[in-house]
């Protein structure tokens, strides 16, 4: 199963989605229901709660889709950003069942392990945040960000690609990177 | 030594070697810099990161159920998206990412184990010299002509490790590879396998000793093959020589079908 980043998403099932057609909403389900479900199943060990959050990230943004706008953020980015916060509330309301449970003596948990390294999970709901920061960097830079994780170039051979000074690609390089950085770490605390 | 400069560790990062001895040095010992550049890592790993390599449990059809029933959608939304027929298909063809199209390849804290493994080796095979490229070419049959060299001349290679390829599984063919710094610095990959009968083509790689890493070094054609060893590639992290039959499938990936393989050992 292969989740959607941004990078094969069409821009129309936002505005669908936006538009309220249920067949976009099913199709944001199909392309990322199961990382949705994954990251869920990964920080809370747990079959049942991961149900709980995935159709509570699809409830709630179908019904919150008038606050949804298309030109704001793609589709992928924004359920990310829910799945997260729901990931994060479920997290805590556990958290405080667990100081009850706790004092009764109980624990809760069917320790469940998924197939890949949670880690990677993460980067893959990461990877779909920052290919949006990515679009947002605007030209030259999003353009020396993009030769540099996709074609591998160094900056060098960018700075000969783009035409652009050595010491531009490099101080473009740099900003972006830290900007990515940023979106990251701001995000994945706020959630 | 002051820090790193955030420019230098964003290529770090992307996997530039753009560090001098003396500020890699710096970077294995001053935790700031280290940080700085795990964070800016994690960042790249995740802007390149393959989702296709990442495998995803699938939600059961109940939560669509639920979704459905709780939200009022038409009935003719009633099937689980994830079931219905030409889905997985669709998903599959369309879902191309931009990843590289190579791994990058990364090496950095030299100070690391890895670096000094290298450096030991790479000591050892200037003091051997000449004569261990000579008893190398003569061990793989071959005279020095026979390699095809940058320079009309056989270039005064040093081998700084090399490894004996075993056979995997349903193949025989037994071979060694050689790793030699040349007069200039670079290095490269010197593989001898006998030309078995395989369906697909032959690839190179080097692998981390986990198997969890891996490059490609290209495609083995005839014999030996000699493979340019990218700059910033520490083969102490990738110190397993793998040579594998590729489909002609167009997946860039490992197939999964070694022929042979082998753990390089730094050369004294």
């Amino acid at each position: 199963m292969t989740p959607a980043g941004p990078h094969d998403w069409d821009a129309d099932l936002d505005h669908a989605f936006a538009g309220g057609q249920e067949a976009a909403l099913a199709e944001a389900y199909r392309r990322l229901g199961p990382l949705v479900y994954t990251l869920a199943l990964r920080s809370l060990g747990e079959r049942a709660a991961a149900d709980d959050v995935t159709q509570d990230v699809f409830i709630r943004a179908w019904k919150s889709r008038a606050s949804y706008r298309p030109e704001a953020a793609r589709l992928p980015a924004w359920l990310v950003g829910i799945a997260r916060n729901a990931i994060a509330d479920a997290l805590s309301a556990r958290m405080r069942r667990q100081e009850l449970e706790h004092a009764a003596g109980q624990v809760a948990g069917d320790g469940v392990a998924a197939a890949s390294p949670a880690a990677d999970v993460e980067a893959v709901a990461d990877r779909i945040t920052l290919e949006e920061e990515l679009e947002r960097l605007g030209d030259p830079q999003k353009a020396i960000m993009k030769l540099a994780f996709y074609e591998d170039l160094t900056h060098d051979q960018i700075s000969s690609r783009l035409q652009l000074p050595l010491g531009t690609v490099k101080s473009h390089i740099r900003r972006s990177l830290s900007r990515m950085r940023t979106r990251l770490e701001v995000g994945n605390e706020a959630s | 030594m002051k820090h790193l400069d955030d420019e230098q560790l964003s290529l770090v990062a992307l996997g530039e070697p753009a560090l001098t001895p003396a500020e890699a040095d710096h970077l294995a010992f001053c935790s700031e810099c280290a940080g700085t550049l795990t964070a800016l890592e994690r960042t790249v790993h995740a802007a390149t990161i393959d989702p296709a390599e990442v495998e995803l449990a699938t939600p059961g059809p109940h939560n669509w159920a639920a979704i459905h029933q709780a939200l009022g959608l038409s009935p003719d939304q009633a099937k689980d998206p994830l079931t219905r027929p030409g889905s997985r298909s669709s998903s599959t063809t369309t879902a191309t990412p931009p990843t590289p199209l190579r791994r990058r390849v990364r090496e950095r804290r030299p100070g690391s184990t890895a670096g000094r493994l290298v450096a030991m080796a790479a000591a050892a095979g200037i003091m051997l010299g000449a004569a261990a490229v000579w008893a190398a070419y003569n061990f793989l049959g071959q005279g020095p002509e026979a390699f095809p060299s940058p320079t009309p001349t056989a270039p005064q290679a040093v081998i700084i490790a090399q490894a004996p390829l075993q056979p995997l599984e349903s193949y025989t063919a037994n071979g060694k590879a050689l790793v030699e710094r040349l007069p200039d610095g670079s290095r490269q990959l010197v593989v001898q396998l006998a030309d078995g009968q395989v369906s697909g083509f032959r690839e190179v790689w080097v692998i981390s000793p986990d198997l969890s890493k891996l490059v490609s070094l290209g495609v083995l054609d005839g014999e030996p093959g000699v493979f340019a060893i990218p700059e910033g590639l520490d083969l102490a992290e990738y110190p397993i020589v793998d040579v594998s039959n590729e489909p002609f499938d167009g997946n860039p990936g490992h197939s999964s079908d070694s022929i042979a393989r082998g753990e390089l050992a730094a050369e004294n």
